[in-house]
């Protein structure tokens, strides 16, 4: 069996802190799927390219297959399992991407959701082009880019008069 | 089969999605067991070649190795149609990639170590890459042990020869048509092999219990048939092969064939009844997974000056790679469309499945039609513009509509496909002149029909369990793969058994537990396993009645189904169903059961020779797709400003899911139209093998979609009348853009995808020419 140098490293994850032992090459993303059971970050393509495993290190999306566990250390470490409580409601997000749509298949949505919750941390009325530009580093397949849109213009507070419009439209959705 | 729906036909919310949105739903790249093996694939540098010698000795020794098989270990091969597909290369490699050596250790790092300590002597062989050459009759043969393949039709054996199947339709007399012509027009169309890209990639985890019974989770759009073909190549029992099927990240067709089940069982039979887990990465998820079918297209028209399409003749060369998969069934079933929707007295077709030295070809959303449809549309603008006619005129005045007659001799019925054609080219204002423009810009629109026929026959089995609280559990087969079909089935037993969606639960597939159906495929799981939950939910209202009556002290005429109660009907007065389930006093109901079934066993095979039938297939799909483009034309770059997406639907089952499902496709299409090319090295290799070199489109890309649904005209198959759309959204898009730049330039593009480079230099040489 092949055994590969290890460090002991404390990480905070969603609030909680883990002692690990890691190996030296072991990625981030490996770390927080198979040591600590939080597989809502996916594994696409294990090279930057696909956006489904980001993840927020103090609050900044990063892809997670790009960063080291090691280099990961002293960061806030936030998962899309940190963004809302097990037993609580949806983070607006998340309940913008369920009422619009935005999700298919479900496997590039954590990773957008991490990416459009740091937007909007930084930037409460991105317009288009903001929008566009946080999520243009993630791939959906399904094609949920147009409900991705309006889910995110919905959350932005730069087009109020929209949102009224938009507000109306789910409350008929809703039965 | 009709009456007032609460959630059928709404836009009310996936029950799926909330869990997506946390990341707690489990796809199978999340499984992981004690004591569970990662295996890793040693993979073929070559495309054509002999294993002379495979020294796996040094590899077998390292710590940490459990299983290290060849081919030879067990000689089985399987397939979809043609069992051609050793689950590790048996004495020769076929394409550059291809699996040869599988290993299974305690983890992955240890796995890849034992596939440096591997060494595989080999012996080139001459290869064929390209699919015009490799049916010629002139190529190297790739399977030369055809013969002693298991296979089932539309594939055949024809000795000395790469091709796997020949798919005919023969209507009228095409060469008298062309005789009486006023002109011909003939081209000749490419589409190259391309990506599903799911970004889940395959995933299949094996057990094997010291009984030799088999527990699979597998990353499978169809756990029927792969349980067929797995105990057909294995030689056991279908009832002690175990698969259970996860959530998929991306279907698309490319999980419906069979994939990496055999690896992972052959590990698995050898590592003392630990599971081992087969997980593809990105890159041999584009090499090596499955690819869409390559096809060269020849398209003849014989056309009066009126703008009557006398004949057409259509030879179209699907290249499936060095693996048949689906293949002969893709050339098939969209070689029979292959003339397109159109009004032709005399047509002569010919669908051939060649094998070559390339990455396997299989299911791929629209299952070959897109390759033709981007053939046939473009060929119908080519004739209108001889014809001077408006490219919309000229499909109006030919398209099928009810009671005309197809290629097959089938009348055409319930199709609304003039309708979506008007609609979509309403939608972006068909007639509205271009606006001015700045120089170096140029615009145009373009628009194509679609048409594809749903694979039959057909077997969808679903069942529904009452349990003693009056909850309700939906089992039924189909793949949740993104496409809403779980929702759906929520929906329509929400409204025939009166229920509210918090009490109805739907399973995923699980071969011990949800009875067969054919395959999440075709665009039909939502119509068709729609329609065997109803039917299910029908014999449970009987069962519900059956037990209320005496209570109610009524006949069950007069019962009716209402807010979770057995009511008599017109009085307030009725039982609950959780009541009448546990009451005790007259002894506990235990739980209600039923299966609910649709066949469509009523269909007609067409003559292998004519292609004839009059009822070919239970249901056809109809859309039409109108697209603007603007060109810059000092770049070649195509910018598609907006889309019309009109589809036939019968009945939208969730407006949602429907608009969803079109955008998707219309995206998916505008990414193969422009983007998308899977490239070959001279040597065989995918040269484009990541996401940053094999193109796909971005959210920068994405223009205004218009959705139409049109719900007049319900087919006679689907639930409540409803037809598919998760393939005819993406079959139009590429001939619709390239109709637009044909409209903007003059230029046709015969081979996809319409990069910016191939058109700037056509642009180039079309002004020196001018």
């Amino acid at each position: 069996m092949i055994k590969p140098l290890q460090e002991t490293v404390l990480l905070h994850v969603n609030g909680k802190e883990h002692l690990l032992d890691v190996e030296v090459s072991e990625l981030l993303l490996d770390v927080l799927r198979d040591r600590l059971g939080l597989t809502g970050s996916k594994k696409g393509c294990e090279t930057g390219e696909c956006g489904a495993c980001t993840v927020l290190l103090d609050g900044r999306p990063v892809n997670s297959c790009l960063v080291l566990a090691l280099d990961a250390v002293g960061y806030e470490i936030t998962t899309i399992e940190g963004l809302s409580p097990v037993d609580g409601p949806l983070n607006p997000v998340q309940q913008a991407f369920v009422d619009f749509g935005a999700i298919q298949c479900g496997y590039c949505s954590p990773g957008m959701i991490m990416s459009v919750t740091a937007l909007l941390a930084e930037n409460s009325a991105p317009d288009d082009e903001d929008i566009k530009k946080a999520i243009s580093g993630h791939l959906c397949r399904c094609g949920s880019y147009v409900k991705i849109m309006d889910a995110v213009r919905y959350l932005s507070t730069v087009r109020q008069d929209e949102n009224m419009k938009m507000t109306v439209e789910l409350e008929k959705r809703e039965r | 089969m009709s009456g007032k729906h609460t959630f059928v036909n709404s836009k009310y919310p996936r029950f799926d999605l909330p869990d997506k949105a946390r990341g707690e739903t489990v796809y199978g790249t999340d499984l992981r067991f004690a004591d569970m093996l990662t295996a890793k694939i040693l993979r073929s540098p070559y495309a054509h070649a002999k294993i002379v010698a495979i020294h796996t000795e040094e590899a077998k020794k390292l710590p940490g190795v459990v299983a290290v098989l060849t081919g030879k270990d067990h000689p089985w091969r399987i397939g979809r149609v043609i069992d051609d597909q050793p689950f590790l290369a048996i004495d020769k490699v076929i394409y550059a990639g291809e699996p040869v050596v599988a290993v299974a250790a305690v983890n992955e790092k240890t796995a890849e170590k034992a596939l440096d300590l591997i060494k595989v002597e080999y012996e080139q062989l001459q290869p064929v890459f390209d699919v015009e050459e490799s049916a010629s009759g002139n190529a190297p043969v790739i399977h030369e042990g055809f013969a002693d393949y298991f296979f089932v039709p539309p594939a055949e054996y024809m000795a000395g020869s790469n091709i796997c199947s020949h798919k005919k339709v023969r209507k009228g007399d095409t060469e008298k048509g062309f005789a009486m012509a006023d002109f011909i027009v003939e081209n000749r169309f490419y589409s190259p092999m391309g990506l599903a890209c799911c970004l889940e990639p395959q995933v299949c985890i094996a057990q094997v219990a010291s009984n030799g019974s088999i527990t699979l989770w597998d990353s499978t759009q169809s756990v029927y048939r792969v349980r067929r073909a797995l105990a057909r190549v294995l030689r056991k029992k279908e009832k002690d092969i175990h698969i259970i099927v996860p959530h998929l990240g991306g279907g698309f067709g490319e999980k419906n064939c069979i994939n990496q089940e055999l690896v992972a069982i052959g590990l698995a039979m050898h590592s003392g009844g630990r599971p081992v887990k087969v997980q593809l990465n990105r890159e041999e998820q584009i090499q090596a997974a499955m690819t869409k079918h390559a096809c060269v297209v020849y398209i003849k028209s014989g056309i009066k000056n009126d703008g009557e399409i006398l004949a057409r003749q259509v030879t179209a060369y699907y290249d499936t790679g060095a693996y048949a998969h689906t293949g002969p069934t893709v050339s098939g079933q969209a070689g029979f469309t292959a003339a397109g929707p159109y009004k032709i007295e005399n047509i002569t077709i010919d669908s051939y499945c060649v094998y070559t030295n390339k990455t396997p070809a299989g299911s791929y959303r629209g299952y070959g039609v897109p390759q033709v449809s981007w053939a046939y549309e473009q060929h119908m603008d080519i004739i209108a513009a001889r014809l001077k006619m408006d490219p919309l005129a000229f499909r109006l005045k030919n398209v099928l509509q009810n009671g005309d007659e197809t290629m097959s001799g089938e009348i055409v019925h319930d199709c609304a496909l003039k309708e979506c054609i008007e609609k979509a080219a309403a939608a972006i204002d068909w007639n509205a002149p271009a606006p001015a423009l700045a120089p170096g810009k140029l615009r145009g629109k373009g628009i194509a029909g679609a048409w594809k026929s749903t694979g039959a026959p057909s077997v969808h089995l679903a069942t529904i369990r009452m349990e003693q609280d009056g909850s309700v559990v939906v089992g039924n087969s189909t793949t949740e793969m993104g496409q809403g079909c779980l929702a759906v089935f929520q929906a329509i037993t929400c409204d025939e058994l009166a229920l509210l969606p918090e009490d109805v639960n739907v399973s995923l597939p699980d071969s011990i537990y949800t009875p067969y159906t054919e395959g999440t495929t075709s665009s039909r799981a939502g119509a068709f396993d729609g329609r065997a939950v109803y039917d299910a939910a029908q014999k449970i209202k009987q069962q519900l009645f059956s037990l209320a009556a005496p209570l109610l002290e009524v006949d069950i005429e007069k019962l009716e189904l209402r807010d979770k109660k057995v009511m008599i009907k017109g009085t307030e007065t009725g039982i609950a169903y959780g009541n009448l389930l546990s009451k005790s006093d007259i002894g506990h109901a235990g739980n209600l059961f039923a299966q609910g079934e649709y066949r469509t066993n009523y269909v007609i095979k067409p003559d292998p020779q004519t292609g004839q039938s009059p009822l070919p297939t239970s249901s056809w799909l109809y859309a039409a797709q109108a697209v603007e483009v603007e060109i810059d034309t000092d770049s070649g770059t195509v910018t598609v400003l907006r889309v019309a997406s009109a589809h036939d639907v019968g009945i939208a089952l969730n407006v949602l899911n429907c608009e969803q499902q079109v955008e998707g496709g219309v995206l998916m299409g505008i990414s193969n139209a422009l983007y998308e090319d899977l490239l070959f090295d001279e040597g065989g290799h995918v040269r484009n093998n990541s996401f940053v070199d094999y193109k796909l489109l971005t959210v920068r890309q994405v223009p205004p979609i218009e959705t139409i649904l049109i719900e007049d005209m319900p087919g006679s198959a689907g639930v409540y009348g409803a037809k598919g759309l998760g393939e005819s959204s993406l079959i139009a898009i590429s001939a619709a853009i390239a109709n637009a730049v044909y409209d903007a330039t003059g230029i046709v593009s015969t081979n996809l995808p319409i990069t910016a480079e191939r058109l700037y230099w056509a642009i180039k040489e079309k002004e020196k020419r001018e």
